[in-house]
């Protein structure tokens, strides 16, 4: 079954239809809501609301922009809103670049270890999770999902150029623990 | 000239996309660590596109999801009855449906007549045959005549009436979800049509049931 047949069928109540598109986007859905909020249940239970109110509206989908992009978008809202009832802020509070004290500093004269090459991935996916709250969302919306920084600002309310500043700091907050983790793998093996 | 600090503070501007200025350009050709700096961190963007789907949920989110779906009436049907209604009315079977539909009609006549002869309900056998006592499900699903009709194939197989049950099941779920429909809206012709393609499809079932019989 395609994605166009699955959807017209879920628009007549197929049950299996919605099964499938289910089992189509379920991966990319549950990932986002995992990586924004960095807990599996909460992820669970996000993903389980996104799916059903995308459903509950489908019978007014007419395909004027890609299945995907409109449930994906429905799944930030959704995550958004949740954050927002929890009080987790979506970004950091900080607007100005130099007064935050969670942005990492660099060393600037010491030796860079370069990431370049077959990133970790497993660590680069355990680094994401424990980003502060604040710079993770932007992080996650723009370099995982690629959504743009307009996209962004809209979403999550804050300026274009919050964004591109959160994104830099939570990048640097990465690189710092990717560095770190190679760092310790290093020695281990020199031990 | 820039200094690294300046160097990284305009970074978030231009790492993704945007101009850089000759001065950012000349910098980083001259400065070993803010290249290291500019190509780690479009290393870290690149490899976190593969996190986008990288992660499963436990089938306990499409079973939840489901029973939402099902309580609140947006799947309004077993998948079953959409395959039998496709094969059964795709426009290739059209011209013989009423024929076989007068037929059919035939058929039902001759297994009425037939199960006025046969020992329905027989002490002793009821339990096997007929419907289990208490189900109320099952009771409202199967009317008089397709109790007779499961009575009547039961002699041939166990297998076979289970099929049979749970076609005549789906089938009169399929015409009282029709019927509803079309009292709620009178003058649609679809929903007509609907109910219409649902009485042909039980009479499918007993034309197949009343083959069986003829072999």
């Amino acid at each position: 079954m395609t994605e166009a047949e699955a959807i017209e069928r879920a628009q007549k109540g197929d049950g299996d239809a919605f099964e499938a598109l289910y089992s189509l986007h379920k991966r990319r859905v549950y990932s986002l809501c995992l990586r924004m909020t960095g807990n599996p249940t909460d992820a669970e239970d996000l993903a389980q609301e996104a799916f059903l109110q995308l459903f509950r509206k489908i019978s007014t989908f007419r395909g004027e922009s890609a299945f995907s992009t409109w449930l994906h978008r429905m799944t930030v809202n959704v995550v958004l809103m949740q954050l927002r009832k929890k009080s987790l802020p979506v970004v950091s509070l900080d607007e100005s670049p130099d007064g935050d004290e969670e942005a990492p500093k660099r060393d600037l004269g010491a030796d860079d270890l370069n990431l370049s090459g077959a990133m970790d991935r497993v660590e680069l996916n355990r680094a994401v999770e424990n980003l502060p709250p604040g710079y993770r969302s932007v992080f996650v919306l723009h370099d995982v999902e690629g959504f743009e920084h307009n996209e962004i600002a809209n979403m999550v309310g804050c300026s274009i150029g919050n964004s591109k500043s959160q994104l830099h700091k939570a990048r640097m907050k990465l690189r710092e623990v990717l560095k770190q983790h190679r760092a310790g793998k290093a020695e281990k093996k020199q031990a | 000239m820039l200094n690294c600090e300046q160097f990284e503070d305009l970074l978030p501007e231009v790492i993704d996309g945007g101009a850089w200025s000759a001065e950012q350009r000349a910098h980083a050709q001259n400065c070993k660590s803010c290249t290291s700096l500019v190509n780690d961190l479009r290393n870290i963007a690149q490899e976190s596109k593969y996190l986008a789907e990288s992660d499963e949920p436990s089938p306990r989110v499409w079973q939840e999801l489901r029973k939402s779906l099902v309580a609140e009436g947006l799947i309004r049907k077993p998948a079953k009855h959409g395959r039998l209604m496709d094969f059964f009315f795709a426009p290739r079977w059209r011209p013989i449906l009423v024929p076989v539909g007068a037929v059919a009609a035939l058929a039902i006549v001759f297994l009425a007549y037939q199960s006025d002869r046969a020992p329905v309900n027989a002490p002793g056998t009821s339990a096997k045959v007929g419907v289990a006592a208490g189900d109320q499900s099952n009771v409202a699903l199967l009317d008089d005549e397709d109790v007779q009709l499961l009575n009547q194939l039961s002699m041939d197989s166990p297998a076979v009436r289970a099929s049979y049950e749970d076609s005549l099941k789906n089938v009169n779920l399929y015409i009282r979800d029709a019927k509803e429909v079309a009292r709620k809206n009178p003058g649609n012709d679809v929903a007509q049509d609907a109910l219409m393609q649902a009485y042909k499809e039980k009479t499918m079932v007993y034309e197949m049931a009343a083959n069986r019989s003829a072999h």
